[in-house]
């Protein structure tokens, strides 16, 4: 929490990118490929964000890569699931 | 007591957990991420053990889809399209091939094009066109669908057409009870009358359009909703767990090696809007 408002300006970025790929799913809503893409595109984001994140910070370990690997992956399932689902 | 040290050993962080939940640990994330494909690869392979479980409940009266898609061309400053019985036919027929061969696309595996099911009715025509719609839950959203579509709105904005037909055919295509919906448009070349004798010869009486005409299908799963409502399910608990932890840690000041609990709880917040915002449907 105190890490949060202390690296505000970082979130600022993922908050970005975040809600880019909400209104890209909700824009084009019917557009599967896009989706799909969109979705690979959020979930790799993440991950570069949270490397380059944990390095300015200097505590970037293989053991956060992997978390925010695993996290991203989660995402990824889970949207990918619905997609070829509709 | 062994049960609450366990439920508390995967929601709390504490020194049992290494100071951290056990449900945010990247190994069970990764046992959450595996038992969710399983349940995919389990709804895929229902419909050849169960027929007809799965489905999408729908309720899409042919008339509405043609009142809708003229409502559209009316505000754009177009003249309305006329029904054609022999274009309801056609579409009708189109959505029963589709069924008959199980394949969703404009031409079938064995190269049948929607031309052809034009000409086999014979509707003689100049300009012709197809939107293709599957799955979706009423009128309205179909038409927004193809509306949202560049390419499908083009067809349903077309001055160049003066005729519609629609068909709503229920039916199992790939194993999952499946509403389609095919709708034809065209303007009538010279020929007109020679093809009307033609529908005649044959014996093709088109159908009068019967009011409040209407398919609806009752599944007993939807594997859209289901899955939707499984991931939001454990989006929701791993929220919550994040929430739980980072409160914690801020509070006794623990200090560990981990990522970000505030972006986690982001991005998956994210994962759990875009689940609320797709839609069932696709169009083609």
């Amino acid at each position: 929490m105190r890490k949060f408002a202390k690296h505000l300006p970082h979130y600022f970025s993922l908050f970005g990118l975040l809600l880019a790929g909400i209104l890209g799913f909700a824009i084009f809503s019917y557009d599967r490929i896009f989706q799909i893409y969109t979705a690979v595109a959020v979930a790799s984001a993440y991950i570069v964000w949270g490397a380059f994140h944990h390095a300015l910070h200097k505590d970037l370990y293989l053991e956060v890569i992997i978390e925010y690997v695993v996290i991203s992956s989660l995402g990824l399932i889970i949207v990918l699931s619905l997609i070829l689902r509709v | 007591m062994d049960f609450v040290n366990l439920v508390l050993h995967f929601v709390v962080p504490r020194p049992s957990n290494n100071h951290k939940a056990g449900f945010l640990h990247s190994p069970v994330i990764m046992i959450i991420i595996f038992s969710l494909f399983v349940y995919q690869l389990i709804l895929t392979s229902v419909p050849s053990v169960l027929p007809r479980v799965l489905g999408f409940a729908s309720s899409i009266p042919v008339e509405e889809v043609i009142k809708l898609t003229n409502q559209k061309r009316v505000e754009a400053g177009l003249t309305p399209l006329n029904t054609n019985p022999i274009l309801q036919e056609a579409a009708q027929a189109k959505a029963a091939d589709m069924l008959a061969h199980d394949y969703w696309a404009h031409v079938s595996p064995g190269g049948v094009t929607p031309w052809d099911f034009f000409r086999n009715f014979g509707y003689t025509y100049r300009f012709a066109g197809e939107n293709l719609a599957r799955d979706f839950a009423n009128p309205s959203s179909v038409v927004d669908a193809w509306m949202a579509s560049q390419s499908h709105k083009e067809n349903i904005m077309s001055p160049k057409y003066e005729e519609i037909g629609v068909a709503v055919v229920e039916g199992d295509l790939e194993g999952v009870d499946t509403t389609l919906v095919v709708q034809f448009f065209g303007s009538r070349g010279a020929k007109v009358a020679q093809a009307e004798e033609v529908v005649r010869e044959r014996g093709v009486k088109p159908e009068p359009q019967i009011e409040g005409q209407y398919l609806a299908s009752a599944p007993i799963l939807s594997p859209l909703d289901s899955t939707k409502g499984l991931s939001a399910a454990v989006l929701g608990l791993l929220l919550g767990v994040f929430l739980v932890d980072e409160i914690i840690v801020y509070r006794k000041k623990i200090f560990r090696v981990s990522g970000r609990g505030v972006a986690h709880m982001s991005f998956l917040g994210m994962i759990l809007l875009v689940v609320l915002i797709i839609k069932s449907g696709q169009i083609l």
